[in-house]
């Protein structure tokens, strides 16, 4: 079971406790337009770098957000998402720790995570996981495993080529052969 | 509908937003009838001290008494410089035109005409505060119970609003650290030398609170009833209309203030109309969009005292 809604989060996004899904769906989507790249409304307020900061953590709680309310005893909603059980574990700190701070807390573990980056960017541009999951028709347990580097839930390697070259191209990144190629050689060193 | 006390003192409503010309005073002539048409006693306030002109907006002739013959004590009390109107509910405290230095209210002057905006003798007091984000404007913004920021959908009235609204924010928490120290670090930390990045919200509660570890809950303490309202003017495209609870939104996400959506108000041709024929708006055209936005814009701001009164 997820956690109940963080009430940082909701804070964050300006809701209330007992917000519905409804209300968590319009605050995010004016908070993604208000911080998306050319807003007229922030327009003098900040500065590239930091519009994105600002943008990824809206988008870290929005997903957070939308997990424990998914999860929650909706009315009349069947719980048809197709995240498979083994996606709703409590998140590894490594994950968490990177939302909250900007800056990657775990850099004991020398080979850094390639889906780590993908995921500070896609969150950066303001990309929720079910957009990307739409966009990419690849479903979001695999998206998330791809991002967390969960080699348990991750298929065969010869599949994820593709998988990563999708994520990339979905948020705009060029350099997505190389991505690739960078992720694969990094599951090697793990043993995948 | 509540009709305050009138022995309770006024709920002080100022409008500001960086930029001239966006509408500032045309909105708040209007929106001091519309209020007092609600039946709250309106006091509107030309602190526009270097180009007023209330009264025209109003229709009014020269008024005899302005703001002026306060702060310069040749009248003891500001209630007596009020110009009754023919609006039921509504005075006028007359601005003083483009005197030389008028503009450049001293620290003593302004603590004195604070105090007693508190004292006058309506429901609320609505304050047009004229343009820039001089210590001046600022301090009367912030020392309000209400703030309005007006801007109109364009970069450069944008720009201004949101750095309007950022001296504002640096401003109240200078003037509420009341403690020594703390102030004058808070102070320092605001001191910006010359084209260097602004500090950002977040940099200055770090660094408060490397200095004091109390500092974070003492800077949310100075901001609690800090929530400016966004009223987005001219509005002439349907994909403006989400400017107000954008900028409201990024105000709160960016300054962690409670900062609202007031609304929006058309680009409406009788606006025009009715300020070259020297007639307020919502008389002259009462069906018009911009009376109507207005209006609404009236109950918005009543309803935001109520609830927190
Ligand atoms: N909603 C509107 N539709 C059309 N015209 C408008 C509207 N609002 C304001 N205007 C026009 O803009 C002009 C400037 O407005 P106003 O004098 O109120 O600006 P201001 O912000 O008070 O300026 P300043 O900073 O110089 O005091 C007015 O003369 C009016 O004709
Ligand atoms: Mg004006």
């Amino acid at each position: 079971m997820p956690d109940a809604p963080d009430p940082s989060d909701l804070k964050l996004l300006g809701l209330r406790p007992g917000a519905t899904r409804g209300d968590l769906r319009r605050a995010y989507q004016r908070a993604r337009s208000t911080w998306a790249a050319g807003s007229l409304a922030t327009y003098g307020l900040v500065e590239d770098s930091e519009r994105e900061e600002i943008l990824a953590r809206l988008t870290a709680a929005y997903e957070r957000l939308a997990r424990s309310l998914e999860a929650g005893p909706a009315p009349g909603e069947p719980n048809s998402q197709e995240a498979p059980q083994d996606a709703r574990q409590p998140r590894g700190d490594q994950v968490s720790g990177a939302e909250s701070a900007p800056s990657p807390a775990a850099v004991d573990r020398p080979p850094a995570n390639p889906g780590a980056t993908l995921r500070r960017q896609r969150l950066s541009k303001g990309i929720a996981m079910e957009l990307l999951a739409r966009e990419t028709r690849i479903r979001p347990a695999i998206l998330e495993a791809l991002e967390e580097g969960d080699t348990a839930r991750l298929p065969a390697p010869v599949y994820i080529r593709g998988f990563i070259i999708a994520y990339a191209q979905a948020i705009g990144l060029d350099e997505s052969e190389a991505l690739a190629r960078r992720y694969l050689e990094w599951l090697e060193t793990r043993g995948a | 509908m509540t009709t305050k006390n009138q022995a309770s003192s006024p709920r002080i409503w100022a409008i500001g937003g960086g930029k001239g010309g966006v509408g500032k005073s045309v909105i708040a002539a209007n929106l001091a009838i519309e209020t007092a048409r609600r039946g709250t006693t309106v006091t509107l306030v030309d602190m526009d001290l270097g180009g007023a002109n209330a009264h025209t907006l109003l229709g009014l002739g020269a008024p005899t008494l302005k703001i002026t013959d306060f702060v310069e004590r040749r009248i003891a009390t500001l209630a007596e410089t009020i110009t009754p109107t023919p609006v039921g509910g509504l005075g006028l405290i007359a601005g003083a035109g483009a005197t030389p230095g008028a503009a450049n209210t001293r620290h003593a002057q302004k603590e004195r005409l604070l105090r007693n905006l508190r004292t006058l003798p309506s429901n609320v007091v609505l304050l047009d505060l004229g343009a820039g984000t001089a210590f001046n404007v600022l301090d009367f913004f912030v020392g309000a119970d209400l703030g309005i920021v007006v801007t109109m959908p364009e970069h450069t009235s944008v720009e201004n609003a949101n750095n309007f609204l950022r001296a504002a924010f640096f401003r109240r928490l200078v003037r509420s650290t009341a403690t020594r120290p703390f102030r004058s670090v808070i102070r320092e930390l605001i001191a910006q030398p010359q084209n260097a990045q602004p500090l950002t919200p977040r940099q200055l509660v770090d660094a408060a609170a490397g200095i004091d570890e109390e500092a974070p809950k003492r800077l949310r303490r100075a901001l609690e009833g800090f929530g400016p309202a966004i009223v987005v003017n001219q509005v002439r495209v349907p994909g403006d209309r989400a400017l107000p609870e954008q900028m409201a939104g990024a105000a709160r996400e960016y300054f962690g203030i409670a900062a609202w959506a007031g609304g929006f108000i058309p680009a409406d041709r009788l606006v025009g109309r009715s300020v070259r024929e020297r007639r307020p708006v919502v008389e002259a055209f009462p069906g018009a969009p911009f009376s109507a936005a207005v209006g609404q814009l009236a109950d918005a701001l009543l309803a935001s005292g109520a609830s927190d009164a």
